[in-house]
């Protein structure tokens, strides 16, 4: 998937707690199909509220965004939800696993969503298991699994309804070093094997060095 | 500060929450409050009439029976050591032209100053008009309520005697003049004995005596009467009243303690969500005890603006349900005007008490579990402590435990005898049936969540699995709010079983015992029919109607019976035993009891009395009658649901003997075969309606009204339960809304993950649907067994009824189906909170 952002800036409203904050200025980027693309920065550099925007979880104040020929600034609510159900994955630095359901029902859930028949769906939630690892915790809940585990049921679940987009935010900020290569290992063999556009944000070289190529973010503004 | 920061801000801020709070305290108090005003306007009413007709008399010489006038002239040697007395005819009689119940105190108009004030606003008093044997004076409302003026007719009908009197006096409303509501007729008693053929008898002697005379008094008191305080009418008619309004009192509680689950998931909720805030405060130095304080203070505020609430909704409630109590007490106590509401002081300290003690009481608990948060627990990963709960054996134990303590003291508790008429250890039963199944809550919740995992996924998909898995998932608040509906429900289904039970027993009692075609009354619409009653000479008139084939004369009266008020009734047991079907409890058959009745002067008493006074088949009761005291043997005991004070029942021609009484207060008509009960009703009205103001009802007239008086009676019961279910699921919002603040995250997150707001949405209503059902099923198996507690154990202890279990199957099924969609309908009001919420703003924060 085209992922094409044209002129776009976002800042947050205020809160009671904060005054508006302008997080991205006059970004303009072009990441072509198939691409494994790293985004780069320091906390705050505003890597996590591109990737909301990119991942249709946000609209942006000023500009465009284009995923392949659609643009999302212009979908309503319920598209968008159809666009995140059928089109992205996301990893998420913490998980966010769903507590009530287990590894398998996790992992699955995506499918769930689109009402992929129960047969198949148990055939590719197999299949998907097998390639993260994690068979034999297929029946065990999120509270009994470590990090790394964890993590990896957040990529299956990234993966399993094949969405043609990938969104990582700091995938590995969470876990130790072996745990993280691990993942790092994992994302990019899953990008290998089926080319789906992965966006990874991150503020660690190592982790960066598994992309195609980085893009640097600094204050809002794209800078490299 | 820790105040400020903790509790006050929050409070104004979650609006919805503290107001959801505040209004299940206040709708808690409110009944109960509501209550209380009521009971209290109903007996102040009774107890201020019977004050104000009593006036300085501080002792009474009083028979149920009558008195004679004689004994005044064994009193005169008293005098001189100061006792005042005066005779008074205090009786209830019917304003004929209006047909309604009138008091008629008549009194010694001269001696009487010494204990009455009548202040007269206007009077003839050319000679001794007031003195004439035609005169009456009545209150001013009472002559500008019926356009009575000096001069006026004003005819009565005391006993079955009618006589036209004047108005010639009319009271300032004061003293006497305001008892009765002002529905009250004074005249001179010799005129009255005259008049109403009562010559040479008295209701009481009033008397002002010091105590050093009272032992020569009670030497002159004959033993069918007593010398009492005029105070001690009104402690029988409460004594009487007590299991009634202990009742009244328990279904209040069931509001209350719904309230309080209420407050303690309401502190509960409040503490989870600021943990975070809570261990920030402690790293930083507060103490726990400062953190207790907060919360208990949190619970405190609830509890007094929920209670001041509660006390202003009470009083409007009030007027509502003393409508209905003073009917119900009119049809089966006293003739009894309500007044005004009144808040008192004592009525605004017990509801300000109730709702804020409690209110502190239900936040201690969760107080005690925010003042133990670890200091630094902000800096880890606040989640759910278990995405799984309930794997802990020892965690499941302990409820387990408690609630087996709990049902083993409830048996326990049912097997107590009842303290001064109130079914105490019925109640305690209750209360621990409660809380046993309060304490299974969280079990409950988890099996029934994990039962429905299977059917909720076939049935809505991944939604319908997420909504079974989640609400386990958060099991400390969604038990309390499940525990409080559960509750809410239990107490609906028992006390609908109870009354359905009740109901179809009584209603089959009805069709047995009314087997006559038709009734003779007097006075049509008078609630209160001992009021009204017929003279004897009716049945020399009766016995000429060619198409009756029989007829059974009903007569009785209140009679005192230890510290009790019973009912005395009366009717031909010959005419019952060829015409009759009273279902008996011993023996079989009530001709053999009647036989036996006749036989040996014996008489029959209701199950009501056989309880209460533990009498049975071969004892003797003993009974105040006109001319001293007359002991009876017991030949049967009869199922009679009309009263539950306890009635003895004797053959006419004795009761008449024995309290010189021949009125007749129904007519029991059997018609002649082929007789139509229609053209016989309208002979009988034109016969005998203009001359004894008879009206006749019909045996299916009669089981109307008597199933509808019923009906009256239990109204305000189910009004009660209503109300507790409000509260409960005024829960269900707060908890919902609660859960999905708390989770705004993991909504984000199912959003983000492709769910749409509407399956959101329909993943709450049905997380909602999930505590309905958990709350119907421990509802309906808490109803079961307290509606037995109910049934055999208050009941039996309170009225001493027997009762046959029914399941009224429609009833339940139909009060199900509201709690339930209102389990449901409060979940779609939280669900629109999903869809206000911001994605990336929720994911952003970690």
């Amino acid at each position: 998937m085209r992922v094409r952002l044209d002129h776009v800036s976002h800042s947050y409203a205020a809160t009671d707690e904060s005054a508006p904050v302008q997080v991205l200025d006059d970004v303009s980027l072009d990441i072509v199909a198939g691409d494994f693309a790293v985004l780069m920065g320091a906390s705050g550099s505003g890597k996590s509220t591109l990737l909301n925007l990119i991942g249709a979880v946000d609209k942006p104040t000023l500009g465009r965004i284009f995923l392949d020929d659609t643009e999302t600034s212009l979908l309503d609510e319920k598209r968008l939800t159809m666009l995140r159900r059928t089109s992205i994955g996301y990893v998420f630095q913490f998980f966010n696993l769903i507590p009530t359901l287990n590894v398998r029902e996790n992992v699955g859930f995506p499918l769930s969503l689109i009402g992929v028949p129960r047969d198949a769906t148990k055939q590719r939630v197999d299949e998907v298991l097998d390639e993260i690892g994690l068979v034999h915790r297929a029946t065990h809940y999120p509270n009994e699994l470590s990090g790394g585990e964890m993590q990896r049921v957040a990529i299956g679940r990234a993966i399993v309804h094949r969405p043609p987009l990938i969104l990582a935010d700091e995938p590995t900020g969470n876990l130790d070093s072996r745990n993280g290569e691990m993942i790092l290992e994992l994302l990019r063999s899953v990008h290998e094997a089926r080319r789906p556009t992965v966006i990874m944000a991150t503020h660690s070289d190592a982790a960066a060095a598994r992309g195609d190529y980085v893009v640097r973010i600094a204050d809002g503004r794209v800078v490299q | 500060m820790i105040l400020r920061a903790l509790v006050l801000r929050p409070i104004i801020r979650e609006r919805l929450r503290t107001a959801l709070t505040i209004l299940g305290i206040a709708v808690g108090v409110a009944v109960v409050v509501a209550i209380a005003l009521s009971n209290q306007s109903a007996l102040r009413a009774f107890r201020e009439s019977v004050d104000a007709v009593a006036g300085r008399a501080n002792y009474q010489i009083v028979s149920d029976a009558g008195l004679d006038e004689n004994l005044l002239l064994a009193l005169q040697p008293l005098w001189q050591r100061g006792v005042r007395f005066a005779p008074v005819i205090d009786v209830d009689c019917v304003a004929e032209k209006w047909q309604t119940p009138v008091r008629l105190l008549a009194v010694d108009l001269f001696s009487d100053l010494h204990f009455r004030d009548y202040r007269y606003a206007e009077v003839r008093s050319q000679g001794l008009a007031l003195f004439r044997d035609d005169s009456a004076i009545v209150p001013t409302s009472f002559a500008r309520e019926h356009d009575l003026h000096l001069g006026s007719p004003l005819a009565l009908n005391v006993g079955g005697v009618s006589k036209t009197m004047i108005v010639r006096g009319i009271l300032e409303p004061h003293g006497p003049a305001t008892a009765f509501n002002g529905a009250i007729v004074v005249a001179d008693i010799a005129a009255a004995q005259t008049s109403f053929g009562l010559a040479g008898k008295l209701s009481r002697i009033d008397l002002i005596a010091d105590e050093g005379t009272l032992p020569a008094i009670r030497k002159l008191v004959p033993p069918n009467a007593r010398l009492e305080r005029p105070s001690r009418r009104n402690e029988r008619v409460e004594k009487m009243l007590r299991a009634f309004r202990v009742n009244l009192f328990a279904l209040a509680g069931v509001a209350l303690l719904v309230g309080m689950f209420l407050v303690y998931n309401t502190v509960l909720i409040s503490i989870l969500r600021r943990r975070k805030d809570v261990g920030v405060f402690k790293t930083l130095g507060a103490s726990a005890r400062q953190i207790f304080g907060a919360f208990v203070v949190e619970g405190l505020v609830f509890g007094a603006v929920g209670s001041a609430i509660g006390i202003v909704l009470g009083r409007g409630l009030a007027f509502a349900i003393l409508k209905l109590i003073g009917r119900t007490v009119n049809a089966l106590y006293v003739t009894s005007a309500p007044e005004a509401i009144a808040l008192t002081p004592s009525i605004i300290g017990a509801g300000v008490g109730v709702g804020t003690v409690l209110a502190l009481v239900s936040a201690i608990q969760p107080s005690m579990e925010a003042a133990g948060v670890r200091p630094g627990v902000f800096l880890t990963n606040v989640g759910r402590a278990s995405a799984r709960p309930g794997r802990g054996g020892r965690a499941k134990a302990r409820p387990t435990l408690v609630a087996l303590v709990c049902f083993v003291l409830a048996a326990f508790a049912t097997r107590l005898p009842p303290v001064g008429n109130v079914a105490v250890g019925g109640y305690a039963a209750v209360l621990l049936v409660v809380v046993g199944f309060s304490a299974l809550a969280p079990m409950i919740v988890t099996g029934v969540s994990r039962a429905l995992k299977v059917p909720f996924r076939g049935a809505f998909g991944i939604v319908g699995q997420l909504a079974s898995a989640s609400i386990p998932a958060s099991l400390r608040r969604t038990s309390i709010a499940s525990a409080a509906l559960s509750l809410a429900i239990g107490m609906m289904v028992a006390v609908a079983l109870m009354v359905g039970s009740f109901r179809e027993t009584v209603r089959v009692w009805v069709d047995q015992t009314i087997s006559s075609d038709l009734w003779l009354r007097p006075a049509k619409g008078l609630s209160n029919s001992q009021v009204a009653v017929f003279p004897n000479a009716i049945s020399a008139d009766l016995a000429k109607v060619p198409f009756i084939e029989a007829f059974d004369r009903v007569r009785g009266r209140d009679v005192t019976y230890g510290d009790a008020i019973i009912f005395v009734g009366s009717a031909d047991s010959e005419v019952a035993m060829r015409h009759g079907n009273v279902p008996m409890v011993t023996p079989r058959t009530e001709g053999q009891a009647l036989r036996e009745g006749l036989a040996r002067n014996g008489v029959m008493v209701s199950e009501s009395f056989a309880t209460k006074f533990g009498k049975g088949v071969g004892d003797t009761v003993t009974l105040p009658v006109a001319r001293g005291m007359a002991t009876f043997p017991i030949t049967g005991i009869y199922r009679d649901y009309s009263n539950d004070r306890g009635v003895v029942f004797m053959n006419r021609a004795l009761y008449t003997r024995l309290y010189d009484d021949d009125a007749i207060n129904t007519v029991v008509i059997y018609l002649r075969p082929g007789v139509g009960v229609t053209w016989a009703r309208r002979e009988l009205e034109r016969m005998f309606g203009p001359k004894y103001h008879a009206f006749t009802v019909t045996n299916n007239e009669i089981r109307t009204e008597v199933m509808h008086i019923f009906d009256q009676t239990f109204l305000i019961t189910y009004a009660l339960l209503a109300v507790a279910i409000v509260v409960a699921v005024l829960g269900i919002v707060n908890t919902l809304a609660a859960l999905i603040i708390e989770r705004t995250r993991e909504l984000a997150l199912l959003r983000i993950l492709g769910m749409t707001v509407a399956e959101v949405r329909r993943m709450l209503v049905l997380e909602s649907a999930v505590l309905g059902i958990t709350s119907t099923v421990a509802g309906v198996a808490m109803g079961y067994v307290l509606s037995w507690i109910l049934i055999n154990v208050i009941n039996k202890q309170s009225f001493g009824w027997t009762i046959e279990f029914h399941t009224p199957l429609r009833l339940i099924l139909i009060s199900l189906a509201v709690t339930f969609e209102a389990a449901l309908l409060a979940g779609f009001v939280p669900s629109r909170l999903a869809r206000r919420i911001d994605l990336a703003a929720a994911m952003k924060t970690e």
